[in-house]
């Protein structure tokens, strides 16, 4: 997903306390070369969120 | 819905394939990063990832750590989709205690054997785990407190559907807490079509 669409889906269903972690750049400890080039061209990175159902 | 960009089945294929290879040979080397080291190294909560057998954290293979937003409370009952060898599974088990209860799915059989095994070497009976999709879950409306899952949701076409059964099960008020791979480039629509951009 595109960076900020968990978070718009989560807007969508009207969830509250969105918050969200830094971005960790997973990829970059692959083993794999080709892996470390595909995840960097698409900006592939880890991220978090959090969010509460509302009431 | 729309039509996905891959065969679904072929998708899901793959990624049992994967990691089934992640639970069964754990000194083998993935295009992503796996194991305890990849655990610490995200700062993964201690005492409890200590605690967690090597049979199930050498299988980790979590993209980044969402247990910095929070813990789960003593006493929740807890859904980890996609749960894996049972990593997050096993942690938030001991945080939720034995009041509390954990369930864990996921579509791949192997996966499941090593979370229950280590929950039981662990002497936890406050664990279960199904083998379900997670746009599909056995669970019945509001019957959890907190949803956590690490590096699933992306591999899952259909997003839609994923978060409208987590919006089922979860109680109102409840939490969800996920770690999950974003991109900051739109792919192209022939790039949406390679398994291989999909599992990694």
């Amino acid at each position: 997903m595109l960076h900020g669409e968990h978070a718009r889906l989560l807007v969508q269903r009207a969830y509250t306390d969105i918050t969200q972690g830094d971005l960790i750049d997973t990829y970059a400890r692959s083993a794999f070369e080709d892996t470390r080039r595909k995840a960097a061209k698409f900006g592939a990175m880890g991220s978090t969120i959090g969010a509460t159902k509302p009431r | 819905m729309t039509e996905p960009p891959v065969d679904v089945d072929v998708l899901r294929d793959e990624i049992r394939r994967t990691y089934t290879d992640v639970s069964t040979d754990q000194d083998e080397q993935f295009i992503f990063p796996t194991g305890r080291a990849w655990a610490q190294e995200l700062a993964y909560p201690e005492p409890e990832l200590e605690r967690v057998p090597d049979a199930t954290v050498e299988s980790f293979a979590g993209v980044a750590n969402h247990w910095v937003l929070g813990r789960v409370e003593p006493g929740a009952v807890v859904l980890d989709l996609g749960c894996g060898a049972g990593t997050d599974l096993l942690i938030a088990a001991q945080m939720t205690g034995p009041t509390g209860r954990v369930i864990g799915v996921d579509m791949t059989s192997a996966m499941l054997d090593r979370a229950r095994a280590s929950a039981d070497a662990m002497g936890l009976d406050n664990v279960a785990v199904h083998e379900a999709l997670i746009e599909s879950l056995p669970l019945a409306d509001a019957s959890v407190d907190a949803v956590i899952s690490n590096g699933v949701i992306d591999l899952v076409p259909d997003k839609d559907a994923v978060l409208d059964e987590i919006d089922r099960v979860l109680r109102p008020g409840g939490r969800l807490q996920l770690a999950d791979v974003v991109i900051h480039r739109e792919v192209s629509e022939d790039a949406r079509k390679r398994i291989d951009l999909w599992t990694g």
